[in-house]
């Protein structure tokens, strides 16, 4: 009876470690290197505790979020990198529309009450209130890219550390290693706030190289981006033999509709 | 004047009671360890945040204060009758509503003073570090804090003679998280139903604690402007009826119960 107990014992932990070694192996090797369960080291314990990460991660970001906007939850779908990326900050004025009359439901209308504030965006002055959380975000789930996104744009933007921001990218990049999203944004660190264009050319080619492995949606928009700057960075040291060949690759493998590819094609020699 | 005189030693002996358990002392050390590593915190290398110690202070304040209120006055009355203190009590010439009024009074006094000294303590750290000091917020943030205590006591002890005290307190949190979370989507949820549920959801809606109107972090923390006093008295006027309606009920109870 006792040595059928130990070898269940060593059975079934053995089953599970190989089991997990496994699919974290495997789904490494596929590049799906933002999958939740995908652990840094792969063992049973980052399996189990990925999703749990990932939902603290998430639940972080939004709170990051809604202090980005003043302490506001319900803010629709602005966040830092689509705020200050997509659209102008010309809703400072904006108030909330569902009051309702207080005859009718007096406890909703001392809700309402409570929580009207008008849409507002942090400024730079106030942003360092957001980054506890954007840390924890990226601690809590180190595979969260756009957490790492938003973080090192109010790290290099809005709080002027781009060498924090660059630190973060690198240990993101170290966490994620397929992903193309924090290679580009690394590179761009490097372009503008460093102007080291050797390292940020470098940083564009494997931003470029991991495209072309990349599953996820966006992937061809990232790979135009890596292939126009790419173009950039070889007309501005004269390599015009280097930009015909982006140009090139751009034209044979990628849609002209993208607005990046059409800019490539556009740079003179 | 007999009465009152009833009340405030049945409300000194509560006051005492707290203070010699040391409860609070453990609740300020716990709070004090939890707050000083996070104070020297920083993350990314870059200094100057205080909103996230502010809140996670603030919600501490409301989870320790809540728990002192909630187990104090649910082990009122059941405490009293299994230990057969109440007998002594009860002989003396006062009524049971005196009685549990003084007890109800003195728990509800002890559980201010606990969330006096907190927010004080929340003030004085806060009024040190930055000039600008939202008082009038923290006024009405205090104010409807302590409505909700009022609130939340009376429910306990309405509660503390239907159920023994473990099960008062595990009904009465869920409630009170329940209604925190999803007070105002029960309206959504009971649109989404037919009849007879709907016509459920609406009821409970209207008959539930709305312990969400009395949470002002949020304000305190973004240094949102006030709220119009009116509104606030509104809401210090809900929870004063609803804990009065919480409270004539317990005493009927507490009258007709058989000791």
């Amino acid at each position: 009876m006792l040595w059928r107990l130990s070898i269940l014992a060593l059975l079934v932990p053995g089953l599970f470690f190989s089991t997990s070694r496994l699919i974290a192996r495997n789904s490494a090797i596929r590049g799906y290197s933002v999958h939740p369960q995908q652990g840094k080291t792969g063992n049973l314990l980052d399996i189990i505790a990925g999703d749990t990460r990932t939902i603290i991660g998430v639940a972080l970001l939004e709170k990051a979020d809604a202090y980005y906007h003043g302490g506001l939850v319900d803010h629709g779908d602005c966040s830092v990198l689509t705020a200050c990326k997509d659209h102008d900050h010309d809703h400072e004025e904006e108030q909330t529309t569902r009051k309702s009359p207080a005859w009718r439901d007096p406890l909703r209308y001392l809700n309402e009450q409570l929580q009207a504030q008008a849409h507002i965006h942090l400024d730079r002055e106030g942003a360092e209130e957001i980054l506890p959380w954007y840390w924890a975000a990226c601690e809590a789930s180190p595979h969260n890219i756009q957490a790492i996104e938003a973080a090192v744009y109010v790290l290099a933007n809005m709080t002027e550390k781009p060498q924090e921001a660059l630190t973060l990218l690198e240990k993101g990049i170290q966490n994620n290693p397929y992903n193309v999203t924090l290679e580009l944004s690394r590179s761009e660190i490097l372009m503008r706030h460093f102007n080291d264009f050797k390292k940020a050319e470098l940083a564009f080619l494997a931003a470029y190289e991991k495209s072309l492995h990349e599953k996820a949606p966006n992937d061809d928009l990232e790979k135009a981006k890596a292939l126009f700057y790419l173009g950039h960075l070889a007309k501005q040291r004269h390599d015009l033999t280097s930009l015909r060949e982006w140009q090139r690759i751009a034209r044979e493998t990628m849609s002209p509709d993208l607005a990046s590819i059409r800019n490539l094609l556009e740079i003179k020699e | 004047m007999h009465t009152l005189r009833q009340i405030s030693a049945l409300m000194r002996l509560s006051l005492f009671d707290l203070y010699r358990r040391k409860d609070l002392v453990v609740v300020a050390l716990l709070t004090v360890v939890l707050l000083v590593p996070l104070s020297f915190a920083t993350p990314f290398g870059v200094k100057g945040a205080s909103r996230y110690l502010n809140e996670i202070a603030l919600l501490l304040v409301w989870i320790f204060v809540l728990a002192i209120a909630m187990t104090r006055t649910a082990r009122i009355l059941p405490t009293e009758i299994e230990s057969r203190t109440i007998y002594p009590l009860l002989s003396k010439p006062a009524s049971r509503t005196v009685i549990l009024f003084g007890r109800y009074a003195g728990v509800l006094l002890a559980s201010l003073s606990v969330l006096f000294l907190f927010y004080f303590l929340y003030a004085l750290i806060n009024n040190l570090k930055s000039a600008l000091f939202p008082w009038e917020v923290f006024a009405q943030a205090f104010l409807l804090h302590a409505s909700f205590i009022i609130l939340v006591t009376a429910l306990a002890l309405l509660g503390s003679l239907y159920f023994n005290p473990d099960a008062n307190l595990s009904v009465m949190g869920i409630l009170i998280v329940s209604m925190f979370l999803y007070g105002q989507q029960l309206p959504v949820l009971a649109s989404e139903h037919a009849l007879p549920i709907r016509t459920l959801i609406h009821t409970f809606y209207w008959f539930a604690p709305h312990c969400e109107l009395f949470d002002m972090r949020t304000r305190l923390i973004h240094h949102w402007p006030a709220i119009p006093w009116g509104v606030c008295c509104m809401i210090f006027l809900y929870a004063l009826t609803y804990a009065g309606l919480c409270f004539g009920a317990a005493a009927w109870l507490f009258n007709r119960k058989k000791i």
